[in-house]
């Protein structure tokens, strides 16, 4: 048969499929977690409230598995980063491994139903690791029984591919891109560098996909332009394409992609970027113009593509402070007027919160003047957007020395210290080498913030990290690296100057600044008040945990529950952890077998209340992975085995 | 003492090789293999060689102490608190060594040796 041909009763039902408008709803039922950040507001907020501060202490294991996808990259494969959060949806808790498979498992036994396999090149084309973050779903809002791919899971590929998988059966939805694979490098517009890798899942909207992609960071000044995808959720074909930098600066810039997730407004028709900074990362003298659309957030209507409003974050960025998280969009009170808010944090600390309409601040953002490059051919932008209710995650000038990293490396952090360019925060890169507070890992990372829309409360992880930057000339990077390219060297080749990055740390491997080197925060987004901050995880060297007080660097999110409960993994202690929202207080934690950098999925399956942690780790908090999938419940509630 | 030290050794491989330790594969889970079963040596040594000449003793009984002490503190750091417990017991154990008639008197071992002559 012509496989162009359809048969007429399928076709009948294709045609009452397409009528029945498609959806991921707005609000999620109660019971499902059926987008990465749990829903499309990028709330991260569970109405989920059986396990309670009074009973949480009591949590177990309801089941765990190993999906086999993990690698420590001691062998021929590259290590694996998993930061992907499970989607419990259409009865079914879907998942995406870094080996590019996807996983369904039954819900309350962690039992696999089916697996499909991309059989995507395991290789290490545009990131370190092989890494994903998680998969994508859509469902027609009717689905027509005994049809196929009227749900349908998706997962991006380090190589640039995103697959289409028919939600029940695991099967490929042969309608969508080619044989249910849709190439998304065919719009790359410098395909010769390297794929537009898809490891965040989609944003889903109706019928469509929202696709951003990551790239090679560092590497080279000409990189892909920034670019978003608008594909129909059916069959893959393009809608439009969203480009944050102007085609005439091709030539001397490029990334300014989304690599983070995105939100939805559903209410306004609106679709929120956070667009990352522009190629080369820490030199900008080849790309003066003012780009107003890069590391910044842009709302954008989602059925054109077309530019609603845009806040940039950083002028001129040299410091690749990406805009790196979906801004979480919650409604607040002010003045006795519910205005409809944007959360966006960020790696400089800032929490800007804005009207999602219209752009506008909703606490104050000044115009702050910053240090000066002193780089030839260099010109920094002279102020920056600075924020100061909510207070910053991290504070504008750097911690200091530690006296016992500085006493164990006999005076080696002081000296440093005083060597290094420090003007505060902002201070451009430099030849000398600049002390980065806070630096590209941030502040807050990838995962964001949550909040609860009730009580407008925001919750979020933060870390406190010094780097240093130093841009070589071409000519001392090119002797630097002639025998090789040694680690913390990146050439942004085209540039006129190579970059080295490194954690100031002394030959001990302890940091050269104060504690905590991470912490979570909560405020009152009605008023912008810090509520609490306390360190959070523990700092763990060669088995030995640090003080608590420490605290340690973080990477994932917190999910908050509607019964008051924050659940979060994201330290490098390999711990998950529960706490008390209005006091901070850890009521239980658990030991897993690595850093579970994800954010957790919170469901209820059968009348039980789930907690889901992928827990994959991330090299860059430690040498420790896993593929370990573990689910916690109380023991004895309704529906229990 | 040599009980304590050997179920000390035990949970010190167990939380070098078992995942959910939280330490496992770590130098400080290595650290404390090592010294407990250092201290399960000596504990051992001070059964079966006894009775030991009085310096070779002191040093010895002082060394196990560091050793226990040590071991408990860094089965505190890496949160093993069953190897600090077991420490703990070894501890325990390191003092009855030392309560009267339970070791023989130092001075007993040259009249031990002139009875034989």
């Amino acid at each position: 048969m012509n496989p162009r041909v359809m048969p007429l009763p399928a076709a009948l039902a294709g045609l009452m499929a397409a009528a029945a408008q498609a959806q991921t709803p707005a609000r999620p039922a109660a019971q499902t977690w059926p987008t990465f950040n749990g829903d499309l507001e990028a709330r991260k907020y569970s109405t989920e409230a059986e396990i309670t501060p009074a009973n949480v202490s009591g949590l177990k294991v309801a089941w765990e598995m190993h999906t086999g996808d993990v690698s420590d990259g001691s062998g021929q494969l590259p290590a694996t980063v998993w930061s992907a959060t499970p989607l419990f949806v259409n009865d079914t808790l879907y998942l995406s491994t870094p080996f590019y498979r996807i996983f369904a498992l039954e819900p309350d036994t962690g039992k696999v139903k089916w697996i499909y396999d991309t059989h995507s090149k395991k290789e290490a084309l545009t990131q370190p690791d092989l890494k994903t973050r998680g998969a994508a779903y859509w469902q027609a809002a009717n689905p027509v029984e005994g049809q196929a791919c009227q749900k349908i899971v998706y997962i991006g590929t380090m190589d640039a591919a995103l697959h289409a998988v028919d939600a029940d059966t695991g099967k490929p939805c042969s309608g969508f891109g080619q044989n249910g694979v849709l190439n998304v490098n065919q719009w790359n517009s410098m395909s010769a560098t390297w794929p537009l890798s898809v490891l965040q899942p989609p944003t889903v909207y109706k019928d469509t996909l929202f696709i951003g992609w990551a790239g090679k960071d560092w590497a080279l000044a000409q990189a892909p332009a920034g670019s978003v995808f608008a594909v129909d959720a059916r069959t893959g074909a393009l809608k439009w394409t969203f480009n944050a930098l102007p085609p005439e600066v091709a030539p001397r810039t490029g990334t300014a992609n989304v690599w983070a997730s995105m939100s939805i407004d559903p209410e306004n028709n609106l679709l929120f970027l956070p667009v990352s900074s522009p190629s080369p990362n820490y030199y900008g003298g080849d790309r003066k113009e003012a780009l107003p659309l890069v590391t910044a957030v842009v709302a954008l209507n989602p059925d054109t593509g077309a530019v609603v409003w845009s806040r940039q974050l950083v002028h001129h960025d040299l410091w690749d402070y990406d805009t790196n998280s979906a801004p979480v969009l919650v409604d607040i009170q002010r003045g006795g007027k519910t205005v409809p808010a944007l959360v966006q944090s960020t790696k400089q600390g800032f929490i800007y919160v804005l009207n999602r309409l219209t752009g506008e601040p909703i606490y104050p953002i000044e115009e702050t003047p910053v240090p000066r490059s002193d780089v030839a051919g260099e010109q920094s932008a002279p102020t920056q957007p600075e924020t100061t209710t909510p207070v910053p995650t991290v504070a504008s000038e750097w911690p200091g020395v530690s006296t016992i990293a500085d006493i164990a490396s006999f005076g080696y952090c002081s000296r440093e210290a005083n060597r290094l360019r420090n003007d505060g925060r902002f201070t451009p890169p430099s030849l000398q080498g600049t002390l980065t507070y806070p630096a590209t890992a941030g502040g807050v990372e990838w995962g964001g913030g949550a909040v609860d829309p009730a009580t407008g409360t925001y919750v979020v992880n933060s870390s406190s990290v010094v780097e240093i930057y130093r841009l070589l000339t071409r000519r001392d990077y090119d002797a630097k690296t002639m025998d090789g390219t040694p680690k913390g060297y990146y050439p942004m080749s085209g540039a006129p100057y190579g970059f080295h990055l490194n954690t100031f740390v002394n030959w001990l491997g302890m940091p050269c600044w104060n504690p905590p080197y991470g912490t979570l925060s909560s405020y009152d987004l009605n008023t912008g008040k810090l509520l609490w901050k306390e360190p959070f995880g523990e700092v763990q060297k060669w088995g030995f945990y640090m003080p608590l007080s420490w605290g340690s660097v973080t990477i994932g999110a917190p999910v908050i529950t509607r019964s008051g409960l924050i659940f979060i993994g994201a330290s490098m202690d390999s711990r998950v952890r529960a706490i008390d929202r209005r006091s901070g207080e850890v009521l239980w934690s658990a030991r897993v077998d690595a850093p579970a950098v994800s954010m957790p999925a919170v469901y209820r399956y059968k009348g039980k209340e789930y907690v889901a942690f992928a827990v994959g780790g991330n090299t860059i908090l430690e040498p420790k992975v896993s593929d370990q999938m573990i689910a916690y419940a109380l023991p004895g509630q309704i529906g229990a085995r | 003492m040599a009980g304590g030290a050997a179920a000390g050794l035990m949970t010190s491989i167990i939380d070098d090789v078992w995942k959910g330790s939280g330490i496992d594969g770590t130098g400080g889970a290595l650290l404390v293999i090592v010294s407990s079963a250092l201290i399960l040596a000596a504990s051992v040594l001070l059964v079966v060689a006894r009775p030991l000449p009085r310096p070779f003793g002191i040093v010895i009984g002082t060394l196990l102490l560091f050793g226990i002490a040590g071991t408990g503190f860094a089965g505190y750091m890496l949160e093993s608190d069953v190897l600090a417990g077991f420490m703990a017991f070894a501890l325990i154990g390191w003092c009855v060594h030392l309560a009267p008639g339970t070791r023989p008197a130092a001075r007993d071992v040259p009249r031990a040796a002139g009875a034989i002559g």
